[in-house]
């Protein structure tokens, strides 16, 4: 189900390139193929992760608000990938006359560096840092009981200096 | 409401300081320009006789005997090789003449820039012409850039030839050579419409001068190939017709010439013959245009025909024309050959190679001196250029050659040093034996030292270049301090917090990176695309609801359309376009449909604006009758052009029609209940006409284009201003999205960074009489028009948008105003610093010198005198009439 949506994006995504300026008349094989190739980059974690409506999308992608796990996943895999396939276009017009500057071969290999970057990023972003802030916040609210606790035992034994010990906190 | 008022109040103290600031820059940027663009003082001096050195062969001649009395130069302006060589060739006669052997031929290689000037200096000189020729050489009225100074062929013809020299055609040998002929009658070049008088003005010279006449030297320069090439490029169904005309030309002087050659050489003993050279200055690409560094545009032709040239008979065999398309010399090899082969001093600044194919027909002992003479002549510039270079003493050599022939010269270090060590070995070897030897050792001396000259040879004024470069660097800060004081780059105004905006400072980065690679200069077009759909797919993405999204899905449609339209630049120019389909002959009646549509819709559009404003007036109704008149006759003019006819009356009538057009939109302007949008959106429809006289009909439909862009930032009545644009960080704004929309609609209309787009045919509409101001504007605004229509577009959009207050509108403009010069001055910087940087590399002058160029017109013409002091007018008179009516929000257009 997935890789049918992916392929119906990869539709939408080669228009995309051709608007960009993809040659439309010839090479849309190539084209095809490439858009397919980075709508499996970008798009097919966003299919695996959102929900199908458009909102959702837009929430995930677009906006700047505070965002899940799978949002920022889906978002990581998205940005970054787009980011290289587009800027990899600039080697395109260079006149090194090398193999690998026919179309559509720089965004391709953009794309799968942006991929790879968005992995680094993704796994810093989704697991690295939640796991790093639960703990974080662990050892606070450890730190928070205990503090309770010696407060408790303060007010019982010496209720005059509540304040001198709250200012040590 | 006090804060308001000392804001508009501080308006005053920051156009001083803008002006003081682009006052500075322009000042930085004349500077630099005075010292990269090498306006070559020459060293000065013209080659004597006396200075010849003395045969070390032996005889006691200092100057080469003569091989030919008489020459006839007949230049033919933008003859590439094939028109001569090809298998599409019709000049029948030359190539028979090739064929039988009475004639030679050769592609030359021309030297950027391709126009006609520097590449005239070239052919007479030997040297390798400054950048700025190409400049001068629009510049019609300049004669600084005159040879007067300077030693030339046609001067040592004169002077020591003691030849009466006749010239007749292209008048830039008469500034180039003011008073050294005989007898002259110049043409202007600049008629580019003309394809037959400019011919006929040179061939009915033929019979009365060359056959009748008194004359030594006859130069003879056609220009209505180029002209052709210019209207319709070189497929033109005129160019047959053309090269049989040539090539008739050709044949009646050729036979002229011979009978004349029979009768003196039987009259006179010892006359020698004549020698005449067919030769293009520079060729043309595949679009007719020249200019630039291309293949075709450097490939141009020489013929010497005689007797004396000991061709080789190339048999009628077809490989054996076509192979002259790659037998390849340099242009600047003409002067030294003919100096020698004509016996006068070769002009002392050549770094030409005397052509060895011309001097096989010279008897050995004074082949030899002729080749000392010119290795003589080429190392005193060597060691004008080469301290390493010392003083070679012949007599030294004579004595003792044997020490010098063994040297092994690739041991030496210093260029310089090898050069006189290959000097010294090429003369040892001739002191010994005038051989086969030492001709070789001659050649690998001069070839070696005019390879290394034409490369090495610079004149920059560096101490220019650097004050220019600090000034600009001066005002550059300046400007971002002013920026600071005046809101950032391109800035979202919302109340009166301001922000910079992402996508303006990562476009405008991009292409100041950009302006570092040659190839991203010569592809610049492709940036500017790429950029607006980034652009317009970010706005795709970010706006608030699916309408906004969709019409931004579809400019990004319509602008792919637009990217097909012309192709240019370098390396995909010559794919497939639109243009090429509409300028097919099958397609003619799509051409015209599609121009009168777009005439029609100009007319339409008036309409309808003024309907939708509600102004009913008399002077409305004459508004729309005047530009109806004057899209009829931009539309007759284009017709009359392609029927070949001047169509002078039909674009004056342009004109006129459009100085009443401003008078009749001045009266509409100033009616009491006209919102100031609408007279921003009827100065845009005004100008229409003239845009359309200016460009070339298959490019009228882009600005049907660009207008179906516009319309869309403005289809949506139900949201005023640009609510949404506020909400996302990432959401260019619609001044950005217009400001690269201006960019690239310059390259639409296929212009590109290369001086061989500049389409000189659109600048003579009208003009009858040259005058540089008038056409310098006409190619201005005919290399502009997509730009300038984007403009006009913006300053509409400015008005459509603007709330009520004035002061915020004030403000926007001035943000928008110090933004845009900020950056242009960001550019001009790095280019300035990227030119000095590169100045020693061969691509200079291919790709950043035209770059500055289009840099300044970008600069002065574009943003500073349209976009900042025709603004400042416009919009002051528009404030002035507008003050009491309040600003309606966006409409239908």
């Amino acid at each position: 189900m997935a890789l049918l949506l992916t392929l119906a994006f990869s539709v939408l995504v080669a228009l995309v390139f051709v608007l960009f300026g993809a040659p439309a008349f010839s090479q849309h094989s190539e084209t095809f193929m490439a858009a397919v190739n980075f709508s499996l980059l970008a798009i097919t974690p966003a299919i695996l992760t959102l929900k199908p409506t458009f909102s959702a999308w837009r929430r995930a992608l677009l906006s700047a608000e505070q965002k899940s796990v799978p949002e920022k996943w889906a978002a990581g895999f998205f940005w970054c990938t787009v980011v290289a396939t587009w800027a990899s276009a600039y080697f395109i017009p260079m006149d090194w006359d090398r193999p690998w500057q026919r179309w559509p071969l720089p965004i391709v290999g953009g794309a799968f560096l942006g991929n790879l970057i968005s992995l680094l990023f993704v796994l810093i972003r989704c697991f690295i840092i939640p796991v790093a802030r639960a703990d974080f916040e662990e050892s606070e609210n450890e730190k928070r009981r205990m503090i309770r606790e010696l407060q408790n035992e303060e007010r019982q034994t010496r209720p005059v200096t509540r304040s001198m010990a709250k200012k040590d906190l | 409401m006090g804060a308001e008022h000392a804001r508009i109040h501080g308006g005053r103290r920051f156009a001083w300081a803008l002006a003081l600031l682009l006052a500075v820059e322009l000042l930085g940027m004349g500077l630099f320009a005075r010292g990269f663009f090498p306006y070559k003082k020459s060293a000065g001096g013209f080659a004597m006789p006396a200075d010849q050195p003395e045969d070390i062969g032996g005889s006691n001649r200092t100057q080469p005997e003569a091989q030919y009395d008489r020459l006839v130069l007949m230049v033919i302006d933008a003859l590439r090789n094939d028109f001569i060589f090809g298998n599409e060739s019709q000049m029948t006669y030359t190539q028979q003449l090739l064929r039988i052997g009475q004639a030679r031929g050769f592609t030359a290689r021309a030297q950027a820039p391709t126009v006609t000037m520097p590449r005239l200096k070239a052919l007479m000189t030997g040297t390798v012409p400054g950048f700025l020729d190409a400049v001068l050489n629009i510049a019609e009225g300049d004669t600084s850039s005159s040879l007067q100074h300077q030693d030339s062929l046609l001067w040592q013809l004169r002077e020591h030839g003691g030849k009466r020299i006749n010239m007749f055609g292209d008048d830039t040998w008469l500034r180039l050579f003011p008073g050294l002929f005989a007898n002259a009658d110049g043409t202007s070049s600049f008629f580019v419409a003309d394809t037959v008088e400019v011919d006929n003005n040179v061939t009915r010279h033929v019979q009365a001068e060359i056959a009748q006449g008194e004359w030594d030297v006859t130069v003879l320069h056609y220009l209505g190939l180029d002209h052709i090439g210019h209207l319709a490029g070189p497929r033109s169904a005129l160019m047959g017709p053309k090269q049989r005309e040539m090539d008739g030309v050709v044949k009646d002087i050729h036979e002229i010439v011979m009978a004349q050659d029979r009768d003196r050489m039987a009259a006179k003993d010892g006359a020698r013959p004549t020698l005449m050279v067919v030769l293009g200055d520079h060729a043309m690409n595949e679009l007719g245009n020249h200019g630039g560094n291309s293949q075709l545009e450097t490939s141009t032709a020489f013929v010497f025909i005689g007797n004396n040239v000991n061709a080789q008979p190339l048999g009628d065999n077809s490989n054996a024309l076509t192979s002259l398309l790659t037998d390849e010399v340099a242009q600047s090899n003409l002067a030294p050959t003919l100096a020698l082969l004509l016996g006068v001093p070769i002009p002392k600044e050549s770094l030409g190679v005397p052509l060895p194919q011309l001097l096989q027909s010279v008897p050995l002992p004074q082949r030899m001196h002729m080749l000392q003479t010119a290795a003589a002549q080429i190392y005193a510039v060597v060691r004008a250029n080469e301290p390493a270079a010392l003083p070679v003493s012949i007599a030294e050599v004579r004595d003792h050659p044997h020490a010098y022939v063994a040297a092994d010269c690739h041991d030496q270090l210093l260029i310089g040093a090898r050069l006189q060590c290959l000097y010294m070995a090429a003369l040892a070897q001739h002191s010994l034996a005038t051989n086969d030897d030492a001709e070789r050792a001659y050649y690998a001396f001069m070839n070696a030292a005019s390879t290394h000259l034409s490369q090495a040879l610079d004149g920059y004024g560096l101490e220019l270049m650097g004050a220019g470069i600090a000034l600009l660097t001066v005002a550059t800060l300046g400007l971002l301090w002013l920026c600071q004081q005046n809101g950032a780059p391109v800035v979202h105004i919302k109340a009166r917090q301001l922000a910079v905006s992402v996508p303006a400072v990562v476009m405008w980065a991009s292409q100041l990176l950009a302006e570092q690679s040659t190839s991203l200069v010569e592809e610049e077009h492709q940036l500017w695309y790429f950029w607006v759909q980034t652009l317009l797919a970010l706005r795709a993405a970010t706006s608030a609801g699916a309408s906004g999204m969709l019409r931004s899905l579809m400019q990004m449609a319509v602008f792919r359309l637009i990217r097909a339209w012309n192709q240019t630049g370098q390396k995909w120019a010559g794919e497939p376009d639109i243009r090429g389909m509409l300028n097919a002959p099958s397609a003619t009646p799509l051409l015209w449909t599609l121009a009168i549509a777009v005439a029609l819709l100009v007319n339409f559009s008036c309409w309808a604006l003024h309907r939708h404003f509600r102004r009913p007036s008399g002077w409305s109704r004459a508004f729309r009758v005047l530009l109806a008149a004057a899209c009829t006759c931009a539309l007759a003019y284009h017709m009359q052009r392609a029927q070949t006819q001047s169509g002078i009356g039909a674009a004056r009538g342009v004109y006129v029609l459009t100085a009443l057009l401003v008078v009749a939109g001045c009266a509409v302007g100033s009616g009491a209940k006209t919102p100031a949008s609408a007279v921003a959106l009827d100065v845009l429809v005004g100008f229409m006409p003239l845009l359309l006289l200016l460009t070339r009909p298959h490019n009228h439909t882009l600005f049907a284009l660009f207008a179906a862009i516009f319309a869309l930032f403005f289809s949506n009545p139900s949201q005023p201003s640009n609510k949404s644009s506020i909400g996302h960080p990432l959401r260019p704004s619609r001044a950005l999205v217009l400001q690269a929309l201006a960019h690239a609609s310059f390259f639409a209309l296929g212009n590109s960074n290369s001086l061989a787009s500049v389409d000189l045919s659109n600048a003579y509409a009208g003009v009858s009489q040259y005058s540089e101001a008038m056409v310098g504007i006409l190619v201005f605004i005919s290399t502009w028009a997509g730009p300038l229509w984007w403009a006009m577009a913006g300053a509409a959009a400015l008005m459509l948008n603007a709330g009520p207050s004035r002061s915020n509108l004030l403000l926007r403009v001035r943000a928008l105003v110090v933004g845009a010069h900020l950056w242009q001055a960001l550019m001009l910087l790095s280019l300035s610093c990227v030119a000095t940087a590169m100045r020693s590399h061969l691509f200079v002058w291919s790709v950043f010198s035209p770059r500055y160029l289009y840099q300044i017109a970008w600069f002065a013409g574009f943003y500073l005198a349209c976009g900042t002091i025709i603004g400042f007018i416009w919009l002051a008179a528009i404030m002035r009439f507008q003050l009491h009516s309040s600003f309606t929000p966006a409409m239908h257009v």
